[in-house]
This record gives C-alpha cells, structure tokens and sequence, in this order.
C-alpha cells in the first residue's frame, strides 16, 4: 500500500479509520474495488503524449495531444479529463474514470501534483465538514478561516454539549448557568460562543445575549422615547413634540384644536380658561409617572448602551493602536538584531503578546458586563458586581493610556524606550485585568448560581 | 467549434448510425430553421409486454455549455405519471445526476436506455411526486390503471 492508495482508502470510507481497518481485514478485495484501487492490472496509469488521437469524450481527432488514463487503459484526452476533474472536485467525492461500467478511482496525487496543494483533499475536507455542522463550527471573526471541532470530552465537564438539541435549548433557555457556556477559542486566538457563535460575550448568557442585540437594533427604543416625549393628536393621533410654552395646541396634520394638559378640544375651554387643572387631577398624576417611568426606562437603557458602544469602539481603536506597537517593535527587533543580537530577544517582547491579549479580552468582558448589568436587578450584590467592574475598567484604561503614549507623536523615536521601561507596569496591568475578568466572571456566575444576583427580563 | 458541439455532432452521427428500435431522437430547429444540437426532442417507447408497452413518450434533453463534463437535462412533458418524475417533468435518475452516477462517457444511446428501464422499473427510493409513488407503494391498482391511461395518451406520439 502506498501512501495514495490509503489517502483513497479513507476518502472512500469517509475518514473513519476504525471502518477502514475492519473492512480491510475483512474483505480486502472487495474493498479495494470498491475504492477503484487497481492492484492486479500492469497497465500504467499516468500522462502520456501520443500522436494521431481520438479522443471518445470530445469527438475530437487530435494528431498530438496529451492524454490520461488510469491503469483501466480507458485513455481520453487530457482537456476532457481535465474539465471533468474540475466540475467532479467540487463535490468532494473520489473521482472515478469516465467510462461509466468503471469503477476505478483517480488517485489524490494525480488532481495536484504536490500534496500541499491537494484540491480533491481539500474539497473532501470541506464537504466532510458540512456533513457534519454539530461537531465543526467556523470561527465568526472577520477574515479568519479558524475552524474548532468539538471533541466530546469537555473542558466545563458538566455540560453535555454533543448534542444539536441541547445547543438550540442553551440558547432558548433562561438558564443562567454560565459555567455552561461553551467559550472556546480558535486557531487564531479569536474567543467565541460555540452555541450562539458570536464573540466571547460573558458575563453574558446566549439568551441575553440575543435580547440585548435586538433591543439595540430594533427601534424599540425609538417608540419608548416618543411615547416619553410626544402626544399623540386626540383626533388623527399624529405625534406631536411641543416645542413652545403655550398649551394651546393645534395638530399640524388635521387642524385639530386641543389642550396639551387634558387633551381634551380647546373649544370647551373656551371662557373657562385651564378648567381642565379641576377635573381628576389623580388621572394626571398617573399619566405623569408613567411618562416619567418611561423616562426612567429609556434613560437606563442609554447609559449601559453608551457605555457598550463606547467599550465597542475603544476595541476598534485598541486593536489600532496595538496593531502600530506592533509593527514599531517588529521594526526595532529586526534593526537589533542586526546591529546587537546579544541585547534583547524575541522572548523579552513576548510580554507584549500578551498584554495585548489581555487588553482586547478586558474590553470585550467590560462590554459585555454592561448589558449583564442593563438586566441586572438592583441589590447589594449588584452593587458589588458593578464595583467589580469598576475596578476592571480602571485597569483596563490604564493599560490602554500605556499603549497610546507609546505611539503618541510626541514621543516619537522613544517608543522603544518607553516599552522597556513601563514593561513592569504593562506586564503588572495585564496579570491584574486577568485577575479582574476572572473574579468578575466568578462573582457573575457564582452569584447567578446561588440566586444573589437576579436578572430581570425586560 | 466548442467542445460540446463537437461532441454532440458525434452523438447524431453515432444515433444515425445505430439506434435502438423504435427510439426517435434529434435536434430541433431554431427560428431561423438552422438546428440547435443544445436541445434535442426525443422518443421513448414503453418495452413491450409491460404497462407502458403501447406508448412512445416524448423528452426534451437540454445539454449544458459543460457538457460531457455535466449531465444533460431530460425532461417528460409537465405532470407525467411515474414515481420518479417531478411534477415538472424532470427525470430523477443516478445517471443524469452528477453528483451520483454520470460519467462523461455516457452516451445518448445508454441515456434513453436507461429511461426506457426507469419507466417499467421505478426506484421507490427516490420519490419525485407525490401521487405516482403513493400510488405505486400502496395502491397497485390505481397506478396500473394511471400508467395504462397514460400509455393510450401517448400511441403514435410525434413532435411535429
């Protein structure tokens, strides 16, 4: 057996080596045909250069051409072969010849002639993997082509997360377990939610999540202010923002005379000017505090949103910023290592690595925190949870400002410098936002656990 | 001349040559009365002694711009009763898909052979209707008496 004829093998049996072994040592021969693996046949497969051809595929007369065939002997030009290889690829399936009484298989090597540029691997792998969504999920970051494949053993040991339906349930669910959540990280480094494939989002649970994501994109907000600061016309109900003193109002749209304070028509007030204070003044009172419970509401929301969105932008310029330290030490590095290899190695500047690591991810929680805390009753836990939090952004920040001198225009040419000596604080910050995540995610979870901390689903 | 010209000039040269018996196959005129060999019509007679024995029915069979390397398309008329034909009248057959059994080798010939063996033999693992494969799987009965109808519907069928 040669290294292409056991690649077939496995194509055939779908990659499932157990499968392959019992099949193998239970009917060889068979098997082997079923692989379209020719073992008994002399004729050579391969290329070859004939002349005066003909070929059966095209109906072509050529009188020197290039031609294929496969240890069958069924021999075609190398054109037809050729388009017939690239519209069978895509399927992902062994390719066999093109005589349809034949069963016998294109070997891999032959689509490619190096293995690192494999196309019939490469589209088997591919269509393997859509086979099979549950156990591969591609990572949802931009421009990155990390794929995670679960394994059954699991890192959070409880959570049994084989199963499709249990994702779907996690997801729907108001489970407020976050030991549960299947955070996992892709080949590139990128955290991401294997149930609802969006960014590392604790303290935050799918369901909130997904709530939180509609809330800011659904006008739903747009209506609470409206109805907040705007009337509806008794008459055609178009709304009306008031913009002067006078409570002498009439509709824009339908000419409707009314009164702002009772809405009732202004025509029966007439001489008893602002009667309207002496009816029911109980009804007015409770429209008031409704209007000033939406008040509440819509301000609530804009301060743990401004708050997100701010976290969300400062991420992007973060990754600028680290993007430009980046590239100064690359640059640094390399003219040192030319003109004083001894003084500083690759090893010296790995703190950066991870400061960066560490800055990108305290944001990300930070951000998340803010929509935990959006649904976050009030209480004295909540209280602990948001100081908690605080500390958190104060390091992070701190951080950040680090980073930003480093590449401010004013310090240009002692970037480095700068590096070097704030490497006690860079690497003193990033251990301590570590710290800070994780003791906001314990007291997060621990705390949702054991029924300190309650949500409140809007 | 593309590639698949050519080689549909050879599919006529080949079925003038030597077809089966009572099959019909070939291209059909264009507005301007020249032959488009990208769509043909074509005539299949039910095998004798079975259901289908007294009818030829007609095909339309379309070739793509990726022919021999993609399978041609081949059509009964709309609605035509047979478990493996969808109510638009496309064949589901291994040998027309493919991502199963086409091979480019395949000729036209072997095509039609292989539709006239679906008519009599249908495949119940592949349902393309509802009311054929129902009938088939359950009701003998009706779908004997459905196939003998539609046969006496297409006696002495031709495209004109």
């Amino acid at each position: 057996m040669d290294f292409d004829e056991v690649l077939m093998m496995l194509h055939h049996c779908k990659w499932q080596q157990e499968e392959l072994m019992d099949r193998f040592y239970d009917n060889r021969e068979k098997l082997l045909a079923d692989c379209g693996i020719n073992k008994s046949n002399d004729t050579v497969c391969g290329f070859n250069h004939v002349s005066s051809f003909s070929c059966s595929i095209c109906c072509e007369d050529y009188s020197a051409v290039e031609t294929f065939s496969l240890s069958c002997g069924h021999e075609f030009c190398i054109n037809c072969y050729g388009s017939y290889v690239r519209t069978e690829v895509t399927l992902g399936n062994l390719i066999r010849c093109m005589i349809p009484s034949c069963n016998l298989s294109i070997p891999h090597m032959v689509t490619h002639g190096e293995y690192s540029h494999n196309v019939l691997l490469k589209a088997a792998t591919i269509s393997h993997i859509s086979g099979r969504k549950v156990n591969y999920k591609w990572c949802p970051a931009p421009d990155c082509d990390g794929l995670v494949h679960l394994l059954k053993a699991r890192k959070t040991g409880q959570s049994r997360l084989e199963d499709v339906n249990e994702f779907e349930e996690l997801v729907d669910s108001e489970s407020a377990d976050l030991q549960s959540i299947p955070i996992v990280l892709c080949p590139r480094d990128h955290e991401f939610c294997y149930a609802c494939q969006y960014e590392n989002h604790l303290p935050c649970t799918c369901l909130l999540v997904k709530r939180w994501i509609k809330k800011c994109n659904d006008d739903s907000e747009t209506v609470n202010w409206i109805d907040a600061n705007t009337r509806a016309c008794p008459s055609c109900t178009a709304s009306i923002e008031k913009n002067g003193g006078c409570n002498h109002m009439t509709c824009s749209t339908c000419k409707h005379q009314f009164c702002w304070i009772c809405l009732g028509e202004w025509s029966l007030h007439g001489t008893n000017y602002f009667r309207c204070n002496s009816f029911s003044s109980d009804m007015k009172e409770q429209i008031g505090e409704q209007k000033k419970v939406k008040r509440e509401s819509l301000q609530r929301y804009l301060h743990y949103y401004k708050r997100f969105a701010l976290h969300e932008s400062s991420m992007k310029g973060d990754i600028k910023t680290l993007d430009k330290v980046h590239q100064k030490m690359s640059i640094f590095m390399e003219e040192q290592s030319k003109t004083n290899p001894n003084i500083l190695s690759w090893i010296d500047v790995q703190f950066l690595q991870d400061a960066f690591r560490a800055l990108t991810s305290g944001r990300k929680t930070l951000k998340w925190a803010y929509c935990f805390g959006f649904y976050l009753q009030k209480g004295n836990y909540a209280d602990v949870f948001e100081q908690i939090q605080e500390y958190l952004s104060r390091s992070v920040e701190d951080l950040s400002k680090i980073f930003e001198q480093i590449i401010h225009k004013d310090n240009r040419g002692k970037s480095t410098a700068i590096i070097m000596n704030q490497k006690l604080d860079i690497m003193n910050l990033s251990s301590l936002i570590t710290k800070r995540r994780k003791t906001l995610m314990e007291c997060a979870s621990s705390g949702l656990a054991d029924g300190l901390l309650k949500l409140e689903m809007l | 001349m593309s590639l698949t010209k050519i080689r549909l000039q050879e599919e006529r040269k080949l079925w003038r040559k030597d077809h089966p018996f009572g099959f019909f196959a070939k291209p059909v005129k264009t507005a301007d009365g020249s032959l488009d060999l990208t769509t043909w019509k074509a005539g299949i007679p039910g095998r004798d002694n079975t259901l289908w024995a007294e009818g030829t029915y007609p095909v339309t069979i379309t070739f793509p711009d990726e022919y021999p390397s993609k399978p041609p398309k081949v059509k009964f008329p709309a609605g035509f009763y047979h478990p493996n034909v969808y109510p638009s009248g496309t064949i589901c057959l291994s040998i027309l898909n493919e991502e199963q059994d086409w091979r480019p080798a395949i000729t036209l010939k072997q095509i039609v052979l292989g539709i006239q063996e679906l008519l009599g033999n249908p495949n119940p693992d592949s349902p393309a209707q509802e009311p054929a494969w129902r009938a088939f799987a359950k009701d003998k009965v009706t779908y004997e008496k459905k196939i003998k109808e539609q046969a006496k519907r297409y006696v002495n069928y031709s495209f004109n």
